[in-house]
């Protein structure tokens, strides 16, 4: 009998038991809930059940009140039949053939007193086409239609109607009835498997998102982390060899200077290699995964990307972030010789959400790598305020550009300038965007202008790309 | 490990089936009222309870009429009504019950019908369930009248009232 059903999704996640009934088998545990929890969980997926029956025994208690069965036989079958509507929501296939086989027992009793049989076979008939397979909601169907056309034939006077048109609207009723359990069925299944599909899909995603990151994780290791790892031992091998000579210090300065950035760089690209080779979780789904751009300034080449939960609030965490970040890149600028100014004005609101903090100290020092890369320190100087507002965060920061500015000047004197890689403005723009705010950037004049605004309560939804691009 | 539970629903079944199946068979030996009132009512006979010479002692001008409402008694009912020579309202509403209930055995129900005061005017009879043509129809009300007693009482309560109604 449990043949072709397919379980509901409440039934899916309950326990599977082997039964004699069906629905019993799937829905073992619902049956013994054991919390209130697992009562209303089981009511939920089963509300449907439990409002036509409730609707078929109301209608068969007031019939049995206004016109109660005289034959204790009638009486007998009557009772079985409201049992067996009780229990329709439990045992459904069961109790569906119960009320089947009183209806057609009550053929045979001749009274016609007590409560309509036509409620609880409607009932029947519906949950059997439910809950089995074609061939049997057919079988059940036949049943009553061929059982309710036997006193018709006998011309008895307890049959549905006296002629046999009459008997084909019963009959079409118990078609209608069996049919509405096979359609609410069908809907079911076809939800079922569109929502297999999506999680089909939804793994066939996360795989596909994981091998990526594997392969990510992997060419990163391989290229970047050897040359930063090289990078850090050649400047450690400097150090050693300077010393403690005071005639060198610039120069131990400058090494040491490599050293810890190599170092950080590395730290952070193994950061990102663990957070790549993590599987995705569906809270990461669910929450918006931003992409953030840090940039050394002393290296100016390398550019990490952190991947951040945007649903982390943790503020206190942040709380130093920003200006920390304002410390990092003046010293980096003014360790490689750029002169300016970088300040941060006001105080940052309590409720500042944490994602705002992290990616304003981001664009910070993307803007530092900026400042390396577009500006030479002879040309002029640089200035950057922060200004910290109880609904935004606002940086604004100019520069002069380099007449140089993003070539490779192999032929010239000069230390080359670094090549740009031209992501890092745009993603910060469609970071800050998601969290809705803005970043234009404009070149005047000879001016680099950059201007940013960061709300303190992001709405973290889509806008439509804004000003132009870095 | 699948089988034990297959097995023991089996079982369940069959006890379940076992019992159901006696209580049917001990239901159907148990009396069904109101059963004959369609033979009865296809050949006209009608099993009036046996005449004795123990009767009550009806006075007053309807005597000879209780005396022949109660040789034509069917019931138990409508004997222990008619020992006082009298039929109540109380005592009508219990044969009606048992008149309805007769009815109702054939998808049948008599509804009472009211004036716009509410008082009572008179009596149809709604078919509820069932495939009777009018005849046989006519037929079992006539029958239900019969043996429910409902036909003699109630003559005799209308004759009552209106003899209460002359002495008021």
């Amino acid at each position: 009998m449990s043949r072709g059903k397919t379980p509901n999704a409440a039934e899916t996640t309950a326990a599977q038991t082997p039964s004699h009934d069906g629905i019993m088998q799937s829905s073992g545990d619902s049956r013994c809930p054991t919390g209130t929890s697992q009562i209303i969980r089981w009511l939920r997926s089963h509300w449907f059940r439990i409002a036509i029956a409730a609707f078929a025994l109301a209608a068969t208690l007031v019939e049995w009140s206004v016109i109660p069965p005289i034959y204790p036989l009638n009486f007998l079958f009557s009772g079985l039949s409201v049992i067996a509507i009780i229990l329709s929501p439990f045992i459904p296939r069961t109790s569906g053939w119960v009320i089947i086989i009183t209806v057609v027992a009550r053929l045979f009793v001749l009274d016609l007193s007590g409560p309509n049989p036509l409620w609880a076979a409607y009932l029947a008939l519906a949950i059997i086409g439910y809950d089995s397979t074609i061939p049997v909601a057919i079988a059940a169907l036949l049943t009553v239609a061929i059982a309710e056309c036997v006193p018709v034939a006998l011309n008895t006077f307890n049959a549905l109607s006296a002629t046999w048109i009459g008997m084909v609207n019963y009959i079409g009723m118990f078609t209608l009835a069996t049919m509405g359990g096979m359609s609410f069925r069908w809907r079911k299944q076809r939800d079922e498997i569109r929502e297999q599909a999506m999680v089909l899909e939804r793994k066939q995603w996360q795989l596909d998102t994981l091998q990526r990151n594997t392969r990510l994780a992997s060419r990163i290791h391989d290229s970047a982390s050897g040359g930063l790892s090289y990078i850090a031992l050649t400047a450690q091998r400097e150090l050693r060899r300077i010393g403690d000579d005071a005639s060198q210090t610039s120069a131990r300065q400058d090494w040491q200077f490599v050293n810890d950035q190599a170092l950080s760089v590395l730290d952070e690209i193994h950061h990102v290699i663990d957070l790549l080779e993590q599987p995705q979780t569906e809270s990461a789904n669910a929450s918006a995964v931003t992409f953030t751009v840090t940039s050394t300034a002393s290296s100016g080449t390398a550019s990490t990307m952190h991947v951040l939960d945007a649903a982390a609030h943790h503020a206190s965490s942040h709380s130093n972030e920003l200006h920390l970040a304002a410390d990092q890149a003046k010293a980096k600028l003014q360790h490689l010789g750029f002169q300016g100014t970088l300040e941060i004005r006001g105080e940052i609101a309590d409720d500042c959400a944490g994602e705002t903090q992290q990616e304003a100290a981001n664009l910070l020092g993307e803007i530092a790598a900026n400042i390396t890369r577009h500006m030479a320190p002879e040309i002029g100087e640089y200035c950057c305020a922060i200004t910290l507002g109880g609904n935004d965060i606002e940086i604004m920061e100019t520069n002069p550009i380099a007449a140089n500015a993003g070539k490779n000047n192999d032929d010239t004197d000069a230390a080359p300038m670094l090549k740009p890689h031209g992501k890092g403005l745009a993603m910060h723009r469609s970071i800050i965007q998601q969290l809705g705010g803005e970043l234009n950037t404009t070149a005047e004049d000879g001016d680099w202008i950059l201007y940013a605004r960061i709300p303190t309560h992001p709405s973290m939804s889509e806008h439509p790309q804004q000003g132009s691009t870095s | 490990m699948i089988r034990i539970p297959h097995r023991r629903n089996v079982i369940t079944v069959i006890i379940l089936a076992s019992v159901i199946a006696i209580a049917v068979l001990l239901t159907a030996l148990l009396p069904q009222p109101w059963s004959d009132v369609a033979s009865n009512a296809s050949n006209g006979s009608s099993s009036a309870l046996p005449t004795t010479s123990e009767h009550p002692e009806f006075t007053g001008p309807h005597k000879y009429e209780l005396l022949n409402a109660w040789n034509n008694m069917h019931t138990e009912l409508g004997r222990s009504i008619l020992e006082d020579g009298k039929v109540s309202a109380d005592e009508l509403a219990q044969v009606h019950k048992a008149y309805n209930e007769c009815l109702s055995v054939y998808g049948l129900q008599a509804k009472t019908i009211t004036d716009s005061s509410g008082a009572s005017i008179g009596e149809t009879i709604v078919p509820i369930r069932g495939s009777m043509s009018g005849e046989q129809r006519t037929s079992i009300i006539d029958q239900c009248q019969t043996e429910s007693d409902y036909r003699w009482l109630t003559s005799l309560a209308e004759t009552d009232q209106g003899r209460d109604n002359q002495s008021e």
